[in-house]
């Protein structure tokens, strides 16, 4: 796949060199030259660095997104990233876009509205990831994809949770809603039909927004 | 001159309208939206066919079907739910880069002009 970062900083870097290593065609935009200079000096040589400012059109054709399947807006400026995304759907119909979120703050305008397919939100994700760690019984959003449309959430089961002691089968989830992994001490448990849920049992739903709540109604009540 | 009839009136009627429809957007000399340009800068002439306000996330978005006899072609304007003067039934100018979103080509944002 051929993928466009936008931003050489140290987020920018160390995701196309995981790219390049995959066996993507990688090219970074990045507006400033000694920036570029530096980080080309100790990154994977298959990676090409332009310079160039990813907000403007015309520059931000010279790295080829009319050919790209995946541009990537991680500057850290919140701002450019919506301005980058944008340009790459409307001037560029990149299939795929997603774009990084440095202000929490501003993660309501990462939508399709922008050109954003997929946004990522690091202090988000933080938090998602201390609240899956420590709260029990209530529902921790994880990760959300398709403009908000699908959602990974975790829940974990305790003693009075209604669906301990019921298996996947009998449990009347919503049809929105799937249990795609559930933890159970120190393995992973691919849930089929007769797995029987127990107390302590971190579940891994996939639901869209809508059943969530039916969705904590039968696993949490 | 009767068998010529017949022939009409024995045409389906989507043959008719297709053609209806071709001759309507001829003139301008664009490409036919079957063979539109996929990610490239392209011109689409067509009829509204429909305009639709759908919910996208973040807000709504103005879906306008065209149609010139050969495909169809979906605008979507994000952020509006009407544009002056874009009913059904205009004949529509588009200017902007498509791609294909399950199954429709579709372009975002793109400049349009209303021809009549």
């Amino acid at each position: 796949m051929r993928v466009i970062v936008a931003g050489a900083g140290s987020v920018g870097t160390h995701i196309a060199g995981d790219l390049v290593k995959a066996g993507h065609d990688v090219v970074v935009i990045e507006i400033d030259g000694a920036r570029v200079a530096e980080a080309q000096s100790d990154a994977d040589s298959r990676i090409t660095w332009v310079v160039g400012d990813a907000c403007e059109v015309s520059e931000f054709a010279r790295a080829g997104v009319e050919s790209a399947d995946v541009v990537a807006a991680v500057t850290g400026d919140d701002e450019d990233n919506l301005v980058i995304s944008l340009l790459a759907k409307q001037e560029f119909a990149v299939p795929r876009v997603v774009a990084r979120v440095n202000n929490p703050k501003n993660e309501w305008m990462f939508t399709e509205m922008w050109g954003v397919d997929v946004s990522v939100s690091t202090p988000h994700l933080i938090t998602a990831l201390v609240e899956e760690a420590v709260s029990v019984g209530t529902l921790v959003r994880l990760l959300s994809f398709e403009g908000g449309r699908a959602r990974l959430s975790e829940a974990t089961l305790v003693e009075s949770s209604p669906a301990v002691g019921s298996d996947l089968a009998e449990l009347p989830l919503p049809r929105g809603c799937t249990v795609v992994a559930i933890v159970r001490g120190d393995h992973v448990i691919v849930p089929r039909g007769d797995t029987v849920l127990r107390s302590g049992d971190e579940v891994l739903v996939l639901t869209t927004p809508d059943v969530e709540e039916e969705t904590v109604q039968v696993l949490l009540g | 001159m009767l068998k010529g009839l017949r022939e009409k009136l024995s045409r389906p009627i989507e043959d008719i309208e297709s053609e209806r429809l071709r001759d309507r957007v001829e003139d301008f000399g664009a490409v036919p939206i079957a063979e539109a340009p996929r990610r490239r800068p392209a011109v689409l002439v067509g009829e509204v066919q429909g305009l639709q306000v759908v919910p996208r996330a973040g807000g709504t978005s103005l879906e306008v079907t065209i149609d010139d006899g050969s495909a169809r072609a979906v605008a979507v304007f994000t952020g509006r739910s009407r544009l002056g003067g874009v009913y059904v039934g205009r004949r529509l100018v588009l200017e902007g880069v498509g791609r294909d979103e399950r199954g429709r080509l579709v372009v975002l944002n793109p400049a349009y002009t209303i021809v009549e």
